[in-house]
C-alpha cells in the first residue's frame, strides 16, 4: 500500500521518519490489536472481532484477530470471494448480517459461516479520503447480535484504526523514496557541484556562481542540467 | 509586504507565462527544486499568488525552471524575465563571447 505523495511531503515524511514522528509498523499493529480488544470488550455477547486489511491490488489479510474463528470466518470470506467485510470494503458502507441463513447476499459464505457457529456480523470499513483500506468486523454466534448502535460503535473504532494505517502508510512512501525524488535529487547535485567548479574556478560566491549557471543555460540556449554536466566532466584530466 | 517595482513586474510576466505552461504548482516546484532552487512548494505559491517575496537568485531560479517547461513545449509567446541584475550580466555576456559554445539543443538527448 503506497500513498502516491507530493514530493515537498516526501521529504517532509522522510524528515518525519528519520526524527521517530511517524509510527512503527509494530506500534500500528499493537494499535490494530488494541482496537479489536477494546471493539470485542465494548459490544457484550460477541463471539470475536478483528481487521481485514486490503491493498491497492486486492491482497486481503486478517490484521488482527481476537481468536482462531475469526481468522476462518474471515478467510472463507476471502477464498470465496464473498462476504461482509469484503461488500463494507467495496461499497463503503457498514454492512450489519442479521443472521447468516436469512441472508441472500453470500450464500456460500453463510454456508461457511453456519458451518463454523456463527449467525450474525457487523463489519465497518476503514475509509481514508476516497479510498477503503479494509474493514473491521464483529461475529456473533446468534442471530441478531447487533443492533443500528453497534454499526455505529464499530464505525468510530473504524475511523480510530484508519488513523493509525494512514500514519503506516506515510512511513511506507517515505521508506521507498520515488523515482521522482532520486531524479531530483540527482539533477540537483549534479548543478550543485558544477556551481562549485565555478566558484573555485573564478573565485565567485555561490549565488554568483548560480547566476552564471542561469546566464550560460539562457546564452547557449541549453538546459541547466546539461551545462552543468558539461562543467562537471570538464574537470577530468585525459588519461 | 510590498514588492519592488521590478519585482512586482518579474512576477505579474511570470504569472501570465505560467498560465502558457500547461504545470502544476508541484511539478513547477519540483522542476525548481531539482535545478536548486530552495524555497519551498508552499513558498513558491505564495510567491505566484504575490503574497510574498522571493529573494533575486530564487525568483530567477523559478523563472528559469518554467523557461525550460515553455522551450520543451516549444512554447511561443515569450518567457518569463529574470530579475535586472542577471539581465544586465546577460547582455554582457552576449556581447563577449558569441560563438563560444553553439551545440543545437537536439543533441543533448535528454527527452523525456
Amino acid at each position: 500500500m503506497v500513498v502516491k505523495l507530493p514530493l515537498a511531503d516526501e521529504l517532509a515524511a522522510i524528515f518525519a521518519r528519520a526524527s521517530e514522528l511517524l509510527l512503527t509498523d509494530e506500534t500500528v499493529s499493537r494499535a490494530l490489536e488494541l482496537i479489536t480488544a477494546a471493539a470485542e470488550a465494548a459490544v457484550p455477547g460477541v463471539a470475536g472481532a478483528g481487521v481485514t486489511l486490503i491493498d491497492a491490488e486486492g491482497r486481503k489479510h486478517t490484521a488482527s484477530a481476537s481468536n482462531t474463528l475469526v481468522e476462518l470466518a474471515d478467510s472463507r470470506q476471502y477464498n470465496l470471494g464473498q462476504g461482509p467485510c469484503l461488500l463494507a470494503w467495496a461499497g463503503g458502507e457498514p454492512v450489519l448480517v442479521s443472521d447468516v441463513r436469512n441472508d441472500r447476499r453470500w450464500p456460500e459464505w453463510a454456508r461457511a459461516a453456519t458451518e463454523l457457529g456463527l449467525r450474525s456480523s457487523v463489519s465497518a470499513p476503514l475509509l481514508a479520503g476516497e479510498s477503503a483500506l479494509g474493514a473491521v468486523k464483529l461475529y456473533a454466534r446468534n442471530e441478531n447480535s447487533f443492533s443500528s448502535g453497534t454499526v455505529r460503535l464499530l464505525e468510530l473504532f473504524a475511523a480510530q484504526a484508519t488513523i493509525f494505517l494512514i500514519n503506516a502508510q506515510a512511513r511506507e512512501s517515505a521508506r521507498t523514496i520515488s523515482e521522482d525524488l532520486r531524479d531530483a535529487l540527482a539533477h540537483r547535485e549534479i548543478i550543485a557541484v558544477a556551481k562549485g567548479i565555478l566558484m573555485a574556478r573564478h573565485g565567485l560566491d555561490e549565488d554568483t556562481a548560480m547566476q552564471d549557471l542561469l546566464m550560460e543555460s539562457r546564452r547557449a540556449k541549453r538546459s541547466l542540467r546539461d551545462i552543468s554536466a558539461e562543467l562537471v566532466s570538464s574537470t577530468q584530466l585525459p588519461r | 509586504m510590498a514588492l519592488g517595482k521590478d519585482e512586482d513586474e518579474q512576477r505579474l510576466r511570470f504569472e501570465e507565462m505560467l498560465r502558457n505552461a500547461d504545470l502544476r504548482v508541484e511539478e513547477l516546484w519540483l522542476r525548481y527544486f531539482s535545478i536548486g532552487g530552495i524555497a519551498g512548494q508552499f513558498e513558491v505559491e505564495a510567491y505566484i499568488h504575490g503574497a510574498i517575496a522571493l529573494p533575486a537568485l530564487q525568483r530567477d531560479i523559478l523563472a528559469h525552471a518554467l523557461n525550460e517547461r515553455l522551450d520543451e513545449i516549444n512554447a511561443p509567446d515569450g518567457r518569463a524575465s529574470y530579475s535586472r541584475g542577471s539581465e544586465d550580466a546577460g547582455r554582457r555576456h552576449d556581447e563577449r563571447s558569441p560563438d563560444d559554445i553553439d551545440r543545437p539543443e537536439e543533441e543533448s538527448g535528454q527527452d523525456d
